[in-house]
């Protein structure tokens, strides 16, 4: 609805335009961040822990180094995580037929790092398989290159509110630009969203990039992540930040964490904890 | 309780019995071209200096010893008039006034009486009159009611655009925006670029900061009061113009068969940039539709002499939006104002109002239609105001009255089609009514003093049917969890609020061409704008108070001293400062999410607000020169538990300086030349600290969640415009004139709002973005006329 605002607004020759623009802000304490996105997976599962960098820093990030890492499921297994290449990327390697986030069940995740504990848990909600994966070919379309747009088809699962996250490959490159996260309740866009039926259409299709449609041969990959209430609000949150724009943007404000500090002097924290149910659909644009 | 019995018995001291006999001289003065009331004229008795002046109708009433008087009607740029009154009985007589010579060709609309600016106790106070407004230079050289508002000392706004305006600190849901008495909830069009009023249409603007009168009430920081024409009696003519953006035309004139009893008014306007685009338009933006109009219209009838009646209605909307998508909103108003004369010395006006403002967004969903989305959300009320004015003797002047509205909010409907498969999210409506009852008496105290005190009591009932919500507390700033949902049946009192509102204002004339004032009042609002984004958009959702929301409570106490310099044509002069408070500002928690969610309440939070500041106003009314200067050194703060670790921010529209000179100079009696200057402190804003990246997604963290931590650049522009009238000539049927105005002149890139985000094509790069709504110089020609 954005978009179409600020379209709106230059066809009316206001001339508003949008400058980039060099500021000073002060600097804080670098924070430690919290990468942790487990699935249900039978890949190597990873956590990601570095520090924040000043807001205009372009460099990589310092990996936070010497964490022991952890997931502790409700049944109290518990899963240990190596950062064997010193690079802050926590991983646990799976042996054949395992897995983390199985359906229904809780997780906690604790840190140990710099004297400091931190601590966080999460649920794994139930991911519905995807259906179907379509193509259309588009001619003209909107001033757009000619291509085929795709849309994928499930269904929500009655009864409850349910939270995804679409993620989307081509070529085995995953959209990730700002403006490709794409989160849904229910398979809409609101919540309290409607329930349990055939996902609604600006998230079947969210699966396109303005001015790049498919082409023939590409292989398509989505993936839709199920995740908690407070994961959908992190998205949402974290993607009205990272989208701002135009005569309606939101002021700055923080996202929120799940991770806690639970002890010791170590560095304040940010970054998120999800475990999520995984289903995915590929196919090739023939 | 105390309180009140003191006011009363106070009001009754000041009406003990006088023994000499005294009689009412009592009428309405109107303008002699066109039968228009004059508000505000000034009615004063040459012998003993005694005076009044005409009230919202043009009725006036003075109480005087019987004899021979002389009674005087002035009005600026009218000329003055004298008649010899021998009183021995209470007298009814109205007063045709006509415009000074010199000023035929121009319709004189309103202004005021030369020394009102001292000698009444209005403070805080600017009427504007219509002439002044339109004598401005204007974005696309389209005048505007609000747009000059902004221009006002003690007034600002978020940015160029934005919608609404801010009064000495307050949010932009406090203004009580009335047209002919009925409240408009969205005064924009086209977001905030131009205003819903039609100059064409408008008789007096009047924007009340301070000191504000028992007779208003249901907003916390001030009055709008937009008065309309009521029409030409004595003959049908037309005005209207043709702009770069849109064109106006109004009609007026007697109703036929009324022998010239009745007129009316129909005034209207639409933009046609959509349809002088089209041509250039390309792929879907050519079945793009971006249009506004509105309609205004009114119609008088005086019955007889006692009673007379006044309807009235404002029709508009805005459209965007394509073939496939859209969104408009509008606002509809209607007013049925009955003036009843009881006696000579008591007028009642009873108005009855219906005010309407909705939105709609989505797609059309169609039947068969398998994908769609519709939303729609509105916010009516109406209201009946019966209010009496009595005149008892010429040193008392007591208003007294009932307002009762009724709010039925429906804050949201949402129809999803996916599949073929329909189903909708409604957020429950909400009842509710507001009543309040006043009395206030302004008294002379002998030549030098002028007293008002007042006391409004407001009521205000949250009633059924509806769904009301009961949340556990959390930690300060964090989402409410929602414990129950009550299903209130029709008419069940859920929440009632109650609120004095104690209202004084006290004037000292220091000399004749001086005066000293001084005013407190206190108001209570009950209806509020959810808005989280840097300037309010039109889908912002109005809220009633509930269980969860309390009413916003302002106190502001305020001085001035007022000084007329020169003789012949006057320059008003005042400087005033001012102190406000304020409980329950709404706020957010961070990324709040307000659309269409049911549980919205569990997101708000409650702050306090306060202001405080000086301003300077000059102002010219007459002479080769006219236009005023104001300047504003003012702060306004919130405080809010959870954000910016308690401690108080500078709200979003908090500018320290704020200048604008506004001057017009008639160079030869054809040609007139405009312009503007405005200078003002840039905006607050909210700058990150450090950058966040999780999932290969980069974002800010600000550091111990400051608020409004930086200012954007200051603000600075200058507008010039010319305009060229024809030769005056006699019996002159088509009047027009050529308007040429450069706004922006030297194309400053102001900044509207400074944000942070991750570069679209690369999320591992962070960027400032600075937002400029106009960038450019913005000539335009325009073409008004009357006949």
């Amino acid at each position: 609805m954005k978009n179409l605002l600020i379209i709106l607004g230059a066809t009316l020759l206001l001339s508003s335009c949008e400058k980039i623009i060099d500021v000073e802000v002060d600097k804080e304490e670098p924070l430690l961040v919290v990468d942790a996105f487990v699935n249900n997976d039978t890949t190597a599962q990873q956590i990601v822990l570095k520090y924040s960098q000043p807001y205009f820093e372009n460099g990589e990030a310092k990996p936070a180094l010497g964490a022991l890492v952890k997931v502790i499921s409700a049944a109290g297994d518990t899963f240990h995580f190596f950062d064997n290449n010193s690079t802050g990327v926590y991983s646990w390697t799976i042996s054949p037929g395992d897995t983390i986030c199985k359906t229904g069940n809780g997780y906690r995740l604790q840190i140990d790092f710099l004297g400091s504990n931190y601590e966080a848990s999460s649920f794994v909600n139930i991911a519905p398989s995807l259906d179907s994966l379509k193509f259309f070919e588009n001619k003209d379309f909107l001033g757009n290159p000619n291509g085929y747009t795709g849309e994928f088809y499930a269904n929500d699962p009655a009864g409850q509110f349910d939270f995804y996250r679409i993620k989307t490959y081509r070529n085995d490159t995953l959209f990730n630009k700002s403006n490709d996260l794409t989160v849904s309740v229910n398979g809409g866009q609101f919540y309290p969203g409607y329930d349990g039926a055939l996902f609604i259409r600006p998230t079947r299709s969210a699966i396109n990039r303005n001015g790049e449609p498919y082409q023939l041969g590409n292989k398509v990959k989505v993936e839709l992540w199920s995740i908690t209430r407070d994961t959908w609000d992190y998205f949402s949150e974290l993607s009205s930040q990272i989208n701002n724009q135009g005569l309606f943007a939101t002021p700055t404000s923080n996202v929120r964490t799940n991770i806690i500090k639970t002890s010791g002097n170590g560095p304040l924290v940010q970054g998120w904890f999800c475990t999520s149910a995984l289903t995915a659909i590929e196919r090739i644009v023939k | 309780m105390k309180k009140q019995l003191f006011l009363f018995a106070i009001l009754c001291s000041s009406f003990a019995a006088f023994a000499q006999e005294k009689f009412t001289i009592s009428g309405y003065v109107k303008n002699s071209e066109n039968q228009e009331v004059i508000i505000g004229a000034s009615v004063v008795i040459k012998e003993n200096g005694l005076g009044t002046s005409s009230n919202e109708y043009g009725f006036f009433s003075i109480t005087i010893p019987q004899g021979t008087c002389t009674v005087v009607i002035t009005y600026i740029g009218m000329e003055t008039v004298e008649k010899i009154i021998t009183l021995d009985k209470n007298t009814k007589i109205d007063f045709d006034i006509t415009s000074k010579a010199t000023e035929l060709t121009e319709v004189k609309i309103s202004a005021k009486r030369k020394s009102d600016n001292v000698k009444k106790i209005e403070m805080s106070t600017v009427q504007m009159d219509i002439k002044s407004i339109t004598k401005m230079p204007a974005l696309l050289g389209e005048p505007d009611v609000i747009r000059t508002i902004q221009t006002l000392p003690g007034v600002s706004t978020v940015g160029e655009g934005a919608s609404g305006f801010n009064v000495r600190g307050g949010n932009i849901d406090q203004n009580l925006i009335l047209l002919d008495e009925a409240p408009v909830f969205n005064s924009s069009h086209l977001f905030g670029f131009f205003s819903v009023f039609n100059p064409d249409a408008v008789k007096s603007v009047k924007l009340i900061k301070g000191g504000i009168n028992a007779q208003y009430g249901g907003r916390a920081s001030s009055v709008l009061d937009v008065r309309m024409k009521d029409g030409n009696r004595n003959k049908y003519t037309g005005s209207g113009g043709i702009g770069v953006i849109f064109s106006r035309l109004t009609l007026e004139g007697p109703i036929p068969f009324t022998k010239k009893k009745a007129s009316f008014i129909v005034a209207g306007r639409r933009s046609y940039v959509d349809i002088l685009s089209k041509p250039f338009r390309k792929g879907a933006l050519k079945e793009a539709k971006f249009y506004f109009y509105d309609l205004t219209a009114k119609a008088n009838w005086d019955i007889n002499n006692r009673n007379k009646v006044f309807l009235s209605g404002y029709f508009g909307r805005d459209v965007f939006g394509s073939s496939a998508f859209g969104f408009n909103w509008g606002n509809s108003t209607t007013t049925l104002r009955w003036n009843h004369l009881i006696n000579e010395k008591i007028f009642l006006n009873t108005t009855a109002y219906y005010s309407n403002y909705d939105y709609n967004l989505g797609t059309a969903i169609e039947d068969g239609a398998s994908d769609g989305f519709n939303w729609k959300s509105n916010i009516i009320n109406y209201s009946i105001k019966p209010e009496f004015t009595w005149y008892p003797n010429s040193k008392n002047t007591v208003k007294f009255g009932v307002q009762s509205i009724y709010y039925d909010l429906k804050p949201g409907t949402a129809e999803f089609s996916s599949g073929g498969i329909r189903s909708s999210i409604t957020l429950a409506n909400k009842n509710a009514l507001e009543t309040a009852v006043y009395i206030e008496n302004e008294q002379k105290i002998g030549s030098k003093i002028i007293v008002s005190y007042g006391l409004r009591f407001s009521g205000y009932q949250f009633i059924g049917k509806g769904k009301s919500y009961n949340y556990n507390d959390t930690l300060v700033g964090k989402e409410k969890e929602l414990l129950s949902v009550t299903d209130n049946e029709a008419g069940k009192i859920i929440q009632e609020y109650y609120n004095p509102e104690p209202r004084i204002a006290l004037k000292y004339d220091v000399n004749n061409n001086s005066s000293i004032k001084a005013s407190y009042n206190r108001m209570a609002q009950y209806i509020h704008l959810l808005s989280n984004t840097a300037a309010s958009t039109p889908l912002d959702m109005w809220t009633l108070s509930t269980n969860n929301i309390a009413p916003q409570i302002a106190n502001q106490v305020a001085a001035g001293y007022f000084r007329n310099i020169g003789t012949k044509s006057i320059i008003e002069t005042s400087v005033e400062v001012y102190y406000k408070t304020m409980t329950n500002q709404l706020e957010y928690i961070q990324n709040a999410s307000l659309l269409l969610n049911e549980t919205y309440e569990g997101q708000l939070l409650a702050g306090l607000g306060r202001s405080y500041g000086v301003e300077f106003f000059a102002r010219k009314n007459e002479g080769r020169l006219t236009g005023w200067m104001s300047y504003t050194f003012s702060r306004s703060e919130r405080q809010t538990e959870s954000i910016n670790q308690n401690n108080w921010y500078p709200a979003r529209f908090d500018k320290t300086h704020n200048l604008n000179v506004i001057a017009s100079y008639n160079l030869t009696k054809r040609i007139e030349l405009g312009a503007n200057v405005v200078f003002t402190t840039g905006a607050p804003s909210t700058f990150p600290n450090s950058k966040i990246s999780v999932q290969g997604l980069n974002y800010a963290h600000i550091a111990n969640d400051g608020r409004n931590n930086y200012r954007i650049t200051p603000y600075h522009r200058v507008d010039l415009s010319v305009t060229f009238k024809p030769k005056v000539k006699e019996n002159r049927k088509w009047y027009g004139e050529w308007v040429v105005s450069v706004y922006n002149v030297y194309a400053r890139k102001n900044a509207f709002t400074i944000y942070f985000r991750t570069n679209p094509e690369d999320p591992k790069q962070t960027q400032a973005v600075q937002y400029t709504i106009i960038s450019t110089v913005i000539p335009s020609v325009s073409y008004n006329f009357k006949f």
